[in-house]
């Protein structure tokens, strides 16, 4: 029950400034926040269960809607965890290139959250510079897979298309006007002195609360814990590149920001080694389970035929087992646990979505807070609705 | 400590446990053969050992094994920042069984058990606030089982926007309004 | 300079109700910002400088319901989202329109389960469907279009 002085306020589902379908019910005394209880699931489209009526391949677009603002990271931790379940090995091409597009979703990912953030705290001007960059990189990804958006752009055992000099001359053009970008953000926002004092000291956590948690990412690198997935269990040759993890001290609101904004900076220095360093080779695996035939041999050969009609329709078997494989996502660690049980679709696939854990804290990231410094923690925790409720 | 010694360590403070391990693609699973109500003890161990110290429980999963006995598999996800080493505990539970929360040892349980029991059905004992978090709160069945189709029990043609219910989190306080 | 030098004097345009009402209704549509889903960020980047959808009328996205008149439903509606949907439409006054933009709100997308609503026109009045998973920047563009398009038909009967 709630005493006469306070008032149960709903903040969402249809909000301009929670990022989605998220609704914190929060009882307020005055403007000040004594509780507050997330309520998710306004998106849940049941991603689980469809996942176990579709073949692998075909789990593929449904990965991709899931952390919709760096959807190539989604298709990554997936197909590595098919990958690593049935044993195949991705040539080292695909990797450089599935690294490439990664790092490119991550950068897309964090322009959205800092314009939207800003947006909310009231600075009009740096989503427009960041929504134009990210046009940029729209561009890039249509260039390559055909999708803006949701890319869809990897494949189990390798990616879809291959790079071509075209790709590499834009994508080169499109690092050097990012580090000129990345002064512009810095400029706008970094020693602004009404960002200082609308994020400094909001929304503190301690490193060992936030593990209690189970945060990861940006918000876990903020409280001084450096856990970066691409450095502790690299993936995807990311141990052949040289990048740092930042790591912030106080665990605020603007301690979030910085670790991001370096984050562009080690996200466009790993894109340009991938990129000079990219080796020769074919960019899907050729083992047979997997591989599909191209047209020519199809035609031409009645066993390429059979098998790329059977892979194609009936999908490949996946081996009896299972296997949890973690990737670093834009927003922390992205999980997908596959078990098979030797039919061509999973038994079951669970996502182990980062930003679910981040909600969960909320109700420890308000308390206390006023109303105002309410809309400066959600958007620092940076969400995305489509994966906190898969 | 090496991560090759995880096992023995577990096995040294807990000598009379049974724990069938399997190391399968370099991940290593463990199947502790212990009664319910001790599983408690077992995880605060886990994460209060200050030579293991699986500090961050990244997730729980559950998987409708679809048998009459063990019903359910539950399958902890245990993460060491220490030792950079991920454990896997498996848990098997029966249909109508209820397993002892771990809200106390690890906050962010605390979620994951809310969506294991939406989605699953499995009850957990001790919880602080056991109700439904993905799916509206007069949802009728656990999506997630292995007898509960796709489509749901309704036809997409009979949804009535009247009947879907979401309770406020303040008890007390009725509907949302 | 331009059309002042025509209308110099005193001059009178003659036109019927309907004409200049429709011309002033099509041309200032604001819409209610009801992001569900992916769409939602291609929505938001139609209003942003590559392809700027203010140049049609469409500039101001405003929160409240009260004061838009144009509903965009960009993404998928769950069933627990779907009564307030229907709210947030019922709250906003006469005249509106309701773009279903992208497949899931179209038609339920790829997302045939237990948890989607199949559609949006299961519950409100659609005037434009925007096929796309998510729809290019220039599809909602020319959803709007033709949205204006049909305004320009319409009466003031249609809407009392």
């Amino acid at each position: 029950m709630t005493k006469d002085s306070t008032m149960i306020l709903n903040v969402g589902p249809h909000h301009p400034a929670t990022h989605g379908v998220l609704r914190v019910e929060v009882e307020l005394e005055g403007e000040t926040i004594l509780r507050a209880k997330p309520h998710v699931g306004y998106l849940h489209r049941g991603f689980e269960k469809l996942a176990e009526s579709r073949t692998a391949y075909q789990n593929i677009p449904l990965t991709d809607r899931l952390d919709y603002s760096a959807a190539s990271l989604n298709n990554l931790g997936y197909c590595l965890a098919v990958e690593n379940l049935m044993g195949i090995e991705v040539p080292k091409r695909a990797q450089y290139i599935r690294v490439i597009m990664g790092e490119l979703a991550r950068i897309m990912g964090h322009q959205l959250w800092l314009g939207t953030h800003a947006l909310d705290l009231g600075a009009m001007t740096p989503i427009f510079y960041t929504f134009a960059d990210r046009e940029l990189a729209m561009q890039l990804t249509e260039e390559l897979s055909g999708y803006r958006l949701t890319p869809s752009f990897l494949r189990i055992g390798g990616v879809s298309a291959d790079i071509g000099a075209g790709f590499l001359t834009q994508l080169r053009e499109y690092l050097d006007h990012m580090k000129k970008a990345l002064d512009t953000y810095h400029k706008l926002l970094t020693d602004n002195i009404i960002w200082k004092r609308r994020t400094k000291d909001v929304g503190v956590i301690t490193d060992q609360e936030a593990l209690n948690y189970g945060m990861t990412g940006p918000c876990l690198r903020a409280t001084g814990v450096a856990y970066d997935i691409r450095k502790q269990e690299p993936y995807s040759s990311y141990s052949d590149f040289d990048f740092q993890v930042p790591v912030g001290e106080k665990g605020d609101a603007y301690d979030r920001y910085l670790v991001r904004m370096e984050e562009f900076n080690q996200s466009l220095r790993i894109i340009e080694q991938a990129m000079e360093n990219l080796p020769r080779g074919s960019i899907m695996s050729d083992d047979p389970r997997i591989s599909i035939q191209d047209l020519q041999s199809v035609q031409s050969c009645a066993d390429a035929l059979i098998r790329r009609f059977k892979i194609g329709s009936n999908g490949f078997e996946l081996p009896c087992g299972e296997f949890y494989q973690a990737v670093e996502g834009a927003k922390g660690e992205l999980g997908f646990y596959l078990v098979g049980d030797g039919g061509t679709r999973p038994y079951r696939l669970k996502m182990r979505s980062p930003c679910y854990y981040l909600v969960s804290a909320l109700p420890r990231l308000l308390e206390g807070h006023m109303i105002a410094d309410a809309i400066t923690i959600i958007g620092s925790i940076d969400i995305i609705l489509g994966e906190v409720d898969r | 400590m090496e991560r090759e010694d995880i096992s023995g360590r577990i096995k040294k403070i807990f000598p009379t446990l049974e724990i069938a391990e399997k190391k399968t693609f370099g991940q290593l699973h463990v199947y502790p053969d212990l009664e319910l109500e001790n599983l408690s003890e077992f995880m605060r161990f886990l994460q209060e050992d200050s030579q293991l110290s699986y500090k961050i429980l990244t997730d729980i999963t559950a998987v409708d094994l679809n048998v009459i006995s063990p019903r359910f598999e539950l399958i902890y996800l245990l993460y060491s920042v220490e030792l950079n080493h991920r454990l896997y505990v498996h848990i098997k539970v029966q249909s109508n069984e209820s397993v002892p929360s771990m809200v106390d040892i690890w906050a962010s349980a605390n979620w994951a058990e809310r969506e294991v029991y939406d989605l699953m059905g499995i009850q957990f004992k001790g919880h602080p606030d056991l109700r439904r978090i993905l799916t509206w709160d007069n949802f009728d069945g656990h999506p997630l089982r292995k007898d509960f189709p796709l489509g749901g029990w309704q036809s997409p043609d009979e949804f009535d926007p009247d009947s879907v219910r979401v309770d406020s989190a303040f008890s007390g306080s009725g509907s949302d309004e | 300079m331009g059309i002042e030098s025509k209308l110099q004097g005193d001059n009178i345009i003659v036109s019927s109700v309907d004409t200049i009402v429709d011309w002033a209704r099509k041309n200032s549509l604001w819409p209610c910002t009801f992001g569900l889903a992916c769409c939602a960020l291609e929505m938001m980047a139609t209003n942003m400088p590559h392809y700027d959808m203010s140049r049609f009328g469409a500039e101001v996205f405003r929160p409240s319901p009260r004061q838009a008149d144009l509903l965009i439903v960009a993404g998928t509606v769950t069933y627990k989202m779907a009564p307030q949907v229907k709210r947030v439409y019922e709250q906003m006054t006469e005249p509106k329109w309701v773009i279903a933009m992208g497949a899931c709100s179209s038609s339920g997308g790829q997302f045939n389960s237990y948890a989607v609503l199949q559609g949006i026109d299961r519950l409100l009045p659609v005037d434009v469907y925007v096929p796309g998973c998510p729809p290019r920047m220039e599809t909602l563009l020319a959803s709007l279009m033709k949205l204006q398009d049909r305004i320009k038909t319409e009466k003031l009967e249609d809407r009392v």
